[in-house]
């Protein structure tokens, strides 16, 4: 009995030290970090109010808090109407969906089967097929080699240029090698082959099941940066039917300012200059809007990821 | 020993891939730059003065059937169709962003293949992608049959052993070419390179609109109320900024008038010109010729009193101190305020400033520094986009792109359907028989702009247009026409009778000259627009004349002159 009493003192101590000191810790802490949401927050916000308001406001800094849409408007559809109006937006959505989802069926698989073979002990030239690897981590042929090898493969021009190259990141098979090496245990595998399994049956019916979060993991980081990725539709296509929606946009917006220098008509400077004025920020948004939703959704993955790849002592 | 030296060749083949690799980043964004300056000097084309009338002669083209004696091959040596037999070809073209469809789909190319039995496999690169694009197909020898839109003159010197000298064909196979050199031997001389060879055709146009960049805008609506004269001189100018500033032009009760703004990043936009004032100009080589001498202005008196002059405007409260440092979109946003803000600005043309407060404005005469001269820059390329048509080695009928080229420029109708498209379409020719734009067909929410790019191959393509043929059965659209008045009236007699034109040269010299001219320009930038705002002392004045030299400016100078006696030849 003492002994509770002596605990609910205690405590109610302790409760009474956080109110006094803690609090104002607290409390600090709470506001620097209401201040630092804030801060990455804002620019986010102002994207999304300033692809609603009138391009003018935008410009002279008259839109700060909440849209301005211009002239006995509370709202600016403008750019928005402009993007969906525009043929080559929808194209190059539909063209980023099959390259993503092609370039990261790929490049998981290949990525699986590399880090689980890596990971194995029993892998013949395991050593030296670790050091091709990391050898082209830290050195590659360059822009205009690669070009060429592209071309002598006739892949210029081809969607399967999006799909291939650059579909496998060394680093990725580095975090797979070292997650199969921690979690599927060389007794593990030692059963299974007691039991009658061959590496190809113990790697689809008990690596693969077993390896749901680094599976989604490697999806995330393929598929966002296939989302992202222009250099290489920049490089390797010609043919604007086939262009992804990053490189569309980004032709969208910095034509305009090449445009301005070309002098032959100037109706079209001016015409530019204002469709890339109101469609800069709500093309922004439709561009950035499916990943930005997949995030929330995705992101204890990413960490949980890291985590899985990092190499334990 | 053969060992070491193998680890040794290879860490350096290793070390150049990194300087590469590394390199292409920082290159480009400087390529852009520079491209994008280059583009300006180019683009902005035009011809001396406007001669006589252009006039259309119908030249009728011989039209080809089996039997023609002229056949050499598969190639008729004149007259069209050019091939016997369909052959085809892949020209790299820029693709405008205004363009909505790709090249096949453009009823003028159709109605070309189907004239010349060329069919063209069109490679279209994004206008943001092109300077990478044409450097790695020259690079990994790759090309194309014919490159068109334009490379920079530096990327056609390096890469001038993959280039087909097609100057050489001119006189036996293409007459409309011919033509144009022997009416402009001055296109021609701007074309050859330092060898002696022409391996580029010039396209584009030399608007007649387009022989200076900004022109001196100012706010009639105010000058009226205040019943003030357009001002002539310094002081004039002066008082009547003072006036806008000291009464409340736009009625608001609020002292926001900006009574003269610029922007000093954008060329159309900002004050080289102005220094003509004083009798000097300044300009993106910072370079003026006078009696055939070429002259670094801004070590000049007269550079300095033009600074001064400046400075008192900005200690009196009548200059946008902002025009040093705000983007274009920002001197915009201030022009098309609702409130009316600005009393005088420089601008290419009233309404891509100021939008629909353009009525308010007229373009005025230079204004008068009492230095015994005005000057207003004019901007001296000749011949259009000089690199704007080539063919590699790797095309094998090279005779046929040349014959190509010149059937798309060999007559007014066939460069107007290439350059706006058919007729009836984006343009059309009014009850007074002048050709106007079309907008009875423009669809729902697109521009006049895109329209012409969709029917048209338009701004990007292989066709040339001096600037009397520019103007040839047009009915100006009227800001178009503003801007040609206001040059041909106010500002034409101020231009420098002798310009520069940056052709082909050496690379070794355009790469000194560019180099010196990197630090000599981001000095000058800081320097102007240091001494304009803060004002200049005579130390500081003498601080300067010092840096200058020591940036090496007389080897500049020492370097254009020597190119321009050498065009001049």
């Amino acid at each position: 009995m003492v002994r509770g009493a002596n605990m609910k003192r205690k405590t109610a101590e302790l409760n009474l030290l956080k109110h006094s000191s803690d609090g104002i810790f607290d409390f600090a802490v709470n506001l620097l970090l209401i201040l630092i949401l804030i801060i990455t927050v804002y620019p986010l916000y102002f994207i999304v109010i300033a692809s609603l308001s009138d391009p003018d406001a935008v410009n002279t800094g008259s839109m700060l808090l909440y849209p301005i849409g211009g002239k006995d408007r509370l709202l600016n559809f403008e750019g928005y109407i402009r993007v969906f109006m525009d043929n080559r937006i929808w194209r190059g959505y539909y063209n980023t969906i099959i390259y993503t989802f092609f370039g990261t069926l790929l490049g998981v698989t290949a990525t699986i089967l590399a880090g689980y073979s890596l990971s194995r002990k029993d892998l013949v030239g395991k050593g030296p097929i670790t050091g091709i690897f990391v050898f082209t981590m830290y050195f590659g042929g360059g822009l205009i080699p690669t070009y060429m090898v592209v071309d002598k493969l006739h892949l210029i021009n081809t969607p399967l240029v999006m799909i291939i190259l650059g579909s496998i990141s060394v680093y990725n098979i580095i975090i797979a090698k070292s997650f199969f090496q921690n979690t599927m245990s060389v007794e593990l595998q030692e059963a299974a082959f007691i039991d009658g399994c061959g590496n190809g049956i113990f790697f689809l019916k008990i690596v693969v099941p077993l390896s749901k979060s680094i599976i989604s993991v490697l999806t995330l980081y393929y598929a966002v940066g296939h989302w992202n990725s222009f250099f290489s539709a920049l490089i390797y296509l010609n043919n604007e039917k086939l262009y992804p929606l990053q490189l569309i946009l980004r032709d969208i917006l910095i034509a305009s300012q090449m445009l301005v220098s070309d002098t032959t008509d100037i109706e079209s400077i001016g015409d530019a200059q204002r469709i890339a004025e109101s469609l800069k920020y709500a093309v922004i948004i439709v561009s950035t809007l499916p990943v930005l939703i997949m995030y929330p959704f995705l992101q204890r993955y990413f960490i949980k990821g890291v985590m899985i790849g990092s190499v334990k002592g | 020993m053969k060992k070491y030296y193998n680890c040794f060749k290879q860490a350096k083949i290793i070390k150049t891939l990194k300087i590469i690799k590394e390199g292409e980043i920082k290159m480009k964004f400087k390529k852009t730059c520079l491209f994008l300056l280059a583009a300006i000097l180019v683009i902005q084309a035009f011809t001396g003065c406007v001669k006589t009338e252009f006039q259309e002669t119908k030249a009728t083209i011989p039209q080809n059937n089996d039997t023609d004696t002229n056949l050499e091959g598969n190639l008729y040596k004149s007259g069209i169709p050019i091939l016997k037999e369909k052959e085809n070809f892949t020209v790299m073209i820029r693709k405008n962003a205004l363009s909505k469809n790709s090249y096949p789909e453009k009823l003028p190319v159709q109605e070309v293949e189907k004239e010349t039995n060329i069919s063209i496999t069109w490679q279209e690169i994004a206008p943001s992608g092109w300077n990478e694009k044409v450097n790695l197909s020259f690079a990994s020898k790759s090309l194309p049959d014919a490159i068109v839109s334009g490379i920079s003159t530096s990327m056609l010197m390096q890469n001038i052993d993959s280039l087909v000298p097609i100057g050489d064909y001119v006189y036996k196979y293409a007459p409309s070419i011919k033509k144009l050199w022997n009416e402009r031997p001055d296109i021609k001389t701007a074309l050859t390179t330092p060898d002696g060879k022409i391996y580029s055709f010039n396209t584009s146009e030399e608007s007649a609109w387009g022989v200076t960049n900004s022109l001196l805008y100012i706010n009639k609506t105010w000058l009226d109320a205040l019943g003030m004269q357009v001002p002539r001189t310094t002081s004039e100018f002066y008082m009547v900024l003072k006036a806008f500033k000291d009464n409340d032009m736009n009625k608001n009760g609020k002292n926001d008038e900006i009574p003269f703004s610029f922007c000093q990043q954008d060329a159309q936009y900002s004050l080289n010109s102005f220094f003509g004032t004083f009798g000097v100009l300044d300009n993106t080589q910072h370079l003026i010729v006078e009696n055939g001498k070429v002259i670094f202005p801004s070590i000049k008196n007269e550079f300095r009193d033009a600074l001064v002059w400046f400075n008192s405007l900005v200690q009196a409260g009548l200059m946008d101190v902002e025009g040093f440092s705000q983007a274009l979109q920002q001197l915009q946003a201030k022009g098309k305020n609702k409130e009316l803000l600005l009393g005088s600005f420089l601008s290419y043309n009233a309404d891509t400033a100021t939008g629909d407060n353009m009525n308010h404005y007229i373009p005025i005469e230079p204004i008068d520094g009492g230095a015994g001269k005005v000057l207003w820059n004019k901007e001296g390329q000749k011949g259009g986009n000089i690199t704007g048509f080539v063919v590699t080695k790797s095309c094998k009928n090279p005779i046929a792109m040349i014959r190509w080229h010149d059937y798309i420029n060999s007559s007014w109708e066939n460069k107007m359907r290439w350059s706006f498209g058919p007729e009836g379409e984006a343009w059309k020719f009014n009850e007074n028989g002048l050709w106007i734009q079309n907008n009875d067909k423009l669809p729902q929410g697109a521009s006049w702009g895109e329209y012409r790019h969709t029917v048209a191959p338009a701004s990007q393509a292989n066709w040339f247009m001096t600037a009397e043929e520019g103007l040839y059965k047009r009915l100006l659209a009227p800001r178009t026409k503003i801007r040609l008045d206001a040059i041909t009236d106010l500002y034409q007699k101020y231009f420098p009778a002798e310009t520069l034109q940056s052709n082909f040269e050496n690379i070794e010299t355009a790469n000194e000259k560019n180099l010196l001219l990197v630090e000599i320009d981001a000095y000058l930038a800081n320097f102007v627009s240091n001494s304009i705002l803060k004002g200049v002392t005579d130390a500081q004045w003498n601080e300067h004349l010092k840096t200058c030299k020591s940036l090496n400016v007389d080897r500049y100078v020492q370097l254009w002159q020597e190119y321009y006696d050498n065009q001049k030849k």
